[in-house]
């Protein structure tokens, strides 16, 4: 079957609302996981974020796939949302990334300006699993006192995070999916402590 | 034979020939882009390309669309004006998302998981999972000082919030006091000076920390901007001049409450007058709660 003749959405007023409120709650409260709504996802992505990609892309938006993410990824998401691509990971609104090893620096993705830091480039995180052995505590708008999470983050990504959020309000907002889970990372998210796991 | 399907049962169906929500889902999936960004940047003022919405500017058209854009089937509206639930203005709102969601509405705050505000936050406190959607007549606190938009941001990102301490000092010095009573500055999560929208200054301390989420809707003049729960906001102040919200000599003539935001009512030609509750959800529950215990406490 052609990646194209893969269903979007059933019900796409319904369930893009459904996946925003997702993603609007993920941000609002960081570390608390999300579920969005459920669809049959192309070879690459997982239904979480096939779901935010078609509730946020459109003509007017610019898209980054890590070079990992497979042809049928791509062809799927141009077909139901018209979205850009782009090579230039500076130019993207959105960055897709699914191997979180070898994607580029956090500091290669756009931050926006001092005046307009809402021209900054979003993150969706694919993950195998959101649960992961690794801790992290956090703090910032959307957390009362302070979120433990154990997530598969590893240190070279919290100590980019960190010295990222040193720049607010420069920086990027993050996503991290799994299955039809979805977990918010906001700039305003700051790193209170973390311990690596096993 | 054949058995008839049994229908799921669900709210009211929305009206044929409109969109859910009215907005087209072009519309929609922008000015969501735009309230990710505004809730990723509390108190910053993010621009959206606001849309004609089928009533005028002045009767919330921004807070409209942010509600458009964020409701679903499942949640129950509730639209004030003022504390009320029976002005017109919120009357013709609800029964505006009545007709293109079909989504259940109610005057009860606790009940409510979307509302649409003007002017008042209800005196029931909020809860995690709701949602405050506020309506929006001005949105920048800077413009009293710097009316080119293209400056005023120059002094959001530099944080040059001078001048603005500056000009409520002078009122300190003329009256004694600051004399914003409605939609007095706020400072957000330490960096974002914002506009709370004409609410009076004693709401203002449920700004601060509050656990649900507050988005903020100018529809003339295009932006977005949030406050995540749990977010610091504090009303600009000086230390020989702490902020303070207004209070009353007298309780609220219907229920008697008296850490409540009071409304003057005139009663006749005479000039007569009454306080009561702008709020009149907590105001009609607290009648009833007080109708229940006089028997127990007489
Ligand atoms: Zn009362």
């Amino acid at each position: 079957m052609l990646t194209t003749q893969l269903p979007g959405f059933k019900d796409p007023v319904h369930d893009a609302q459904k996946t925003f409120r997702a993603l609007l709650d993920a941000l609002a409260r960081p570390g608390i996981q999300q579920t969005t709504a459920s669809l049959t996802p192309p070879e690459g992505l997982k239904p979480s974020c096939a779901a935010a990609c078609l509730t946020l892309l459109d003509l007017e938006t610019t898209v980054w796939l890590q070079p990992s993410i497979s042809g049928s990824a791509r062809s799927w998401l141009l077909f139901h949302t018209g979205c850009r691509f782009t090579a230039d990971s500076q130019t993207a609104d959105f960055a897709v990334i699914d191997q979180i090893e070898i994607m580029p620096r956090l500091d290669e993705f756009n931050w926006g300006t001092a005046a307009y830091p809402e021209a900054s480039t979003s993150l969706l995180i694919q993950l195998p699993a959101l649960e992961g052995t690794g801790s992290a505590v956090l703090q910032g708008p959307g957390i009362l006192d302070t979120i433990a999470l154990q997530t598969p983050l590893r240190t070279p990504f919290w100590q980019q995070w960190q010295a990222m959020t040193e720049n607010y309000p420069l920086g990027l907002d993050a996503w991290c999916f799994a299955d039809r889970q979805v977990l918010g990372l906001p700039r305003t998210a700051q790193l209170a402590g973390r311990q690596e796991g096993q | 034979m054949t058995l008839s399907p049994q229908l799921p049962s669900s709210p009211a169906l929305p009206e044929p020939g409109f969109n859910f929500a009215y907005l087209d889902e072009q519309t929609k999936r922008s000015i969501r882009r735009a309230a990710l960004k505004a809730v990723a940047i509390p108190g910053h003022q993010i621009p959206f390309s606001s849309r004609e919405m089928p009533m005028s500017y002045g009767w919330g058209t921004g807070g409209v669309q942010v509600t458009a854009s964020v409701i679903g089937q499942m949640d129950t509206l509730k639209v004030i004006d003022q504390g009320a639930d029976d002005t017109t203005n919120a009357v013709n709102i609800r029964r505006f998302f009545r007709k293109v969601c079909g989504i259940n509405t109610t005057e009860r705050t606790e009940e409510a998981t979307l509302i649409q505000t003007r002017h008042r936050i209800p005196e029931t406190p909020l809860r995690e999972g709701q949602i405050m959607v506020y309506q929006v007549p001005m949105p920048e606190p800077l413009y009293f000082i710097e009316p080119s938009r293209t400056e005023a941001n120059k002094m959001h990102a530099l944080e040059e919030y001078g001048p603005v301490y500056v000009r409520l000092y002078e009122d300190i010095t003329r009256f004694g006091h600051i004399a914003m009573a409605y939609d007095y500055p706020v400072m957000v999560n330490d960096r974002y000076l914002m506009k709370p929208s004409p609410i009076p200054r004693f709401d203002n301390p449920k700004l601060h920390m509050n656990p649900a989420l507050q988005l903020f809707g100018a529809g003339r003049e295009k932006r977005i901007y949030a406050l995540p729960p749990y977010t610091k906001v504090k009303s600009l102040d000086f230390e020989d001049h702490p902020f303070t919200v207004e209070t009353w000599d007298q309780p609220c003539e219907f229920c008697g409450a008296t850490d409540t935001y009071l409304d003057e009512v005139v009663t006749d030609d005479q000039g007569s007058r009454l306080w009561i509750c702008s709020d009149t959800d907590y105001c009609n529950q607290r009648q009833q709660n007080n109708h229940l215990l006089t028997p127990t406490l007489s």
